[in-house]
């Protein structure tokens, strides 16, 4: 009994002695950094001939404008570059470009094979540890050198960010033209950078609501052909499109589910609408939710096992979500106005989402149980978000006031609420959704 | 009865409030060490200050903490910098992209000599630094 009290002595007192004993260390937290975007330097990538120059110049300002508009990166001015594409292959000179502030370099080299392809490859260096990040080489024919411009600028997000790229996308829209009264609304499409723009309709029809597939062959929308408003089915690749269903009422509000095998859309009965999925390979239908109330905007969650929808079932205009099958609905929004057109995230931690509140228009987001709600954009009018493949950025459309210089555009956001951009498109442009990285 | 008896009596269960009492007081010394050591880090707040303007964590994103276990010359140089879970470094994308963004921050010319009181060498040789973005916006 001795010998045990002697012992717990001896535990206690050491208890006592061991946290001053082990004060040795330093440990010292830091949790401010500078939030700025990071200076990258992208000379044009050496080619030996000129073809093969002009294409350097080319992808390295098309890598460069991909970053830049990020928000994340800063492009370091090509007039102060102290070395020249070159040079750069043998050794980059680390502290000559340390001194412009360079924290990172891109260097790349484009090569036409005997066969007519482009190989483009490149490195990315860590300026400050003197030490390569990444290196890749792409194959392509040449008039696809846009595409691994965007492919370079997507590897070298990725590894200074840890966050997928999102540059090899593209954005389906509705292509506004012609005066108020008679406005002629096309389905239109291009890279995500504004490029590549190609009208997908004629304009014979209205065409609302446009949503990529996730397996890029396919754009579901809603249209008015012989005005019958219907949700349709278009193949991107073959120019076919067919109408969704056979339904006598009004179908609006189409969107793909995450694997790509059903649409979700609303069916409008008697004065209400309610939520129906098709499936595309049976061509059955579901209906998800009843009731004599409008519910409709509905969206997946990333994982499909819920769905987020709007509705006026409480006497006004919120947002919910459900199961997938349409059980255990929660409204999430509880601020002041009216809430519509939410849209998970495909990382799945927030939904996007419209709000009308005081005669304006807001772009939020909040956490799919309603808590983190957050404005990050207000105007006139905006509408229409959808998010970016990695979840970081949002794109919607602004509608200016009436007057004289009315106009429709759209813009990107960060999902900080910085970096408002305004994407170019050569019409007024509405309604963007935006595609999954390019396969 | 007399305090001999009554110690007698109760000597067991006093030495039992005895060593509990230093259990409790051991934790408690624990508690505040941890506090004081908060406190005594006010010497390094410069150094702090400068880590932190050579460090750009990623706004609005949910990047892991990463634990750096520096090794620092007498002329406040620093000698290593090196990642403390190595394991995860190989293995976790999102905890890798942290680490060298903390590491990228020490490679940052503006904290190649770092802002240390020069009398303190023993103190500083070794330092452990947690970038931890829990106040980046």
């Amino acid at each position: 009994m001795k010998h045990n009290y002697f012992t717990a002595f001896c535990l206690a007192i050491l208890c006592l002695i061991l946290p001053f004993s082990a004060h040795a260390d330093i440990h010292v937290d830091i949790t401010r950094g500078v939030v700025e975007p990071i200076p990258i330097a992208i000379p044009s990538f050496f080619g030996a001939s000129g073809t093969e120059s002009q294409y350097g110049r080319n992808i390295a300002e098309v890598v460069s404008n991909d970053l830049v508009r990020s928000g994340l990166f800063s492009a370091v001015d090509s007039k102060a570059f102290v070395q020249d594409g070159d040079s750069l292959l043998v050794a980059p000179k680390f502290a000559d470009w340390r001194v412009l502030n360079t924290q990172a370099l891109v260097v790349g080299k484009i090569e036409q094979q005997s066969d007519g392809r482009l190989k483009v490859e490149f490195r990315l260096w860590d300026v400050f540890a003197e030490q390569q990040m990444t290196g890749l080489a792409y194959f392509t024919v040449p008039n696809n050198w846009r595409r691994v411009a965007h492919i370079v600028a997507d590897a070298i997000y990725k590894r200074i960010t840890g966050e997928s790229g999102y540059f090899d996308t593209r954005i389906v829209y509705i292509s506004e033209s012609g005066i108020a009264t008679n406005r002629m609304k096309r389905l239109a499409i291009m890279d995500q950078d504004g490029e590549n723009n190609h009208v997908l309709s004629d304009g014979s029809a209205l065409v609302l609501t446009p949503r990529f597939s996730p397996t890029m062959q396919e754009i579901t929308y809603m249209a008015y052909y012989n005005n019958r408003p219907r949700v349709y089915l278009f193949n991107i690749d073959t120019g076919h499109y067919e109408v969704l269903g056979d339904f006598a009422n009004m179908t609006f509000a189409p969107r793909f589910s995450p694997d790509g095998n059903k649409v979700i859309f609303s069916l409008s009965e008697n004065g209400n609408s309610n939520i129906y999925t098709m499936d595309l390979h049976s061509r059955r239908t579901t209906q998800i939710t009843s009731g004599a109330s409008i519910s409709t905007a509905p969206c997946y969650s990333p994982d499909g096992q819920h769905i987020t929808f709007e509705s006026d079932r409480g006497g006004s205009q919120q947002i919910y979500t459900m199961s997938a099958t349409g059980g255990n609905v929660q409204r999430i929004s509880f601020g002041e106005g009216n809430y519509g057109t939410p849209v998970w995230s495909p990382r799945g931690d927030l939904i996007a989402f419209t709000k009308l509140h005081g005669g304006h228009f807001y772009i939020g987001v909040m956490r799919p149980d309603g808590s983190g709600e957050r404005m990050l954009a207000e105007a006139y009018h905006a509408e229409g978000p959808t998010w970016a493949p990695n979840g970081r950025v949002l794109m919607y459309f602004k509608e200016s006031p009436p007057g004289a210089a009315k106009s429709t555009r759209m813009y990107s956001i960060d999902l900080t609420g910085y970096n408002e951009r305004e994407v170019p498109t050569p019409t007024d442009a509405s309604d963007p959704a935006w595609s999954p990285l390019l396969p | 009865m007399n305090f001999g008896v009554w110690f007698k009596t109760y000597r067991r269960s006093l030495f039992k409030l005895f060593i509990m009492v230093i259990f409790v007081g051991g934790g408690f010394a624990q508690f505040f060490h941890k506090h004081i050591q908060t406190v005594s880090k006010n010497p390094w707040s410069s150094f702090q200050t400068q880590i932190a303007k050579c460090w750009t964590p990623l706004s609005g994103s949910n990047q892991p903490k990463v634990d750096i276990k520096l090794e620092v010359n007498p002329d406040r140089t620093i000698q290593v910098a090196e990642v403390v879970d190595k394991a995860r470094y190989d293995k976790d994308q999102s905890f890798k992209t942290s680490a060298d963004m903390a590491i990228h921050a020490l490679n940052d010319p503006a904290c190649h000599q770092l802002d240390l009181p020069l009398d303190k060498y023993e103190e500083w040789k070794e330092i452990f630094l947690t970038f931890d973005p829990k106040d980046v916006p």
